[in-house]
């Protein structure tokens, strides 16, 4: 008498806007994660038979569009050269002040992690999945995910010191780092 | 959530980062010791990713993404 369909199709549209800031903050680009969204729908939706119900529909959905961004993202890679390194060669001075960020300068901080790091510390530190269903998402051991988690973390300490100092022009530089990730 | 109400994520660094800004203020900070320097810093970015993801997840859906579900759903009865 229980019909999984309509169940699993509710969960998997309350699980959207989740979905969504996942795809945005891996990707930086609104359009392009609305595009990840909806193949992530497709997918799933093509392969929900393969749910078991009862297990995390969310993180089923999680993996699905993550290996989409990274299968996108490595194909991506050969085309363009890729920014991962820009990060690292910022990383001069050393931390000084924490008293005041703003948020345009830790979207930028964040845009600039390597996508492994980037990826590990949204699902751990926003998304809050365990290490262990990090791990299964991201398909990697749970001891990797918690390095990528303390790299992403170590990496933004250094990054958002060395942009502090100027909060009136980060404010504008923010949507525009945004925009012109890969 | 209702302290994220700027629509766009390009209006938000201001409150989120002043408020943010004013707690940790509370805090002995200056030339501290490495230990509690990083501690403030791990505490600040926990905030700030929390603060940027629940914006993007209070943003509306947009409609292209909720018909595509509803579209699967129906060609499916259909059949």
């Amino acid at each position: 008498m229980t019909t999984p369909e309509p169940s699993v199709k509710e969960a998997m549209v309350s699980a959207i806007p989740n979905l969504r800031a996942f795809a945005v903050s891996l990707t930086g680009d609104p359009q392009r994660a609305n595009d990840l969204v909806q193949d992530t729908l497709l997918k799933a939706w093509a392969n929900r038979d393969k749910f078991e119900i009862g297990t995390n529909l969310k993180a089923w959905l999680f993996t699905i569009l993550r290996n989409t961004f990274f299968s996108d993202h490595r194909r991506r890679r050969r085309e363009v050269q890729d920014c991962d390194g820009v990060a690292a060669g910022q990383l001069v001075s050393p931390p000084e002040q924490y008293g005041h960020l703003d948020l345009a300068d830790f979207r930028k901080a964040l845009a600039q992690l390597p996508p492994d790091q980037r990826e590990a510390l949204l699902l751990i530190g926003a998304e809050g999945f365990s290490y262990e269903e990090a791990a299964a998402i991201a398909g990697c051991a749970v001891g990797t995910v918690k390095s990528r988690v303390n790299r992403a973390r170590g990496r933004l300490v250094e990054q958002l010191a060395l942009e502090v100092p100027h909060p009136s022009e980060s404010r504008s530089s923010g949507p525009s780092v945004i925009s012109r990730l890969p | 959530m209702k302290k994220l109400a700027h629509g766009s994520t390009r209006a938000g660094p201001d409150e989120t980062g002043i408020a943010v800004a004013t707690a940790v203020t509370d805090a002995p900070v200056g030339p501290a010791s490495p230990a509690k320097l990083d501690d403030l810093a791990q505490v600040l970015i926990g905030r700030h990713l929390k603060a940027v993801y629940s914006e993007i997840v209070e943003q509306p859906v947009p409609d292209q993404i909720l018909k595509l579900l509803e579209e699967l759903e129906r060609k499916e009865t259909k059949r």
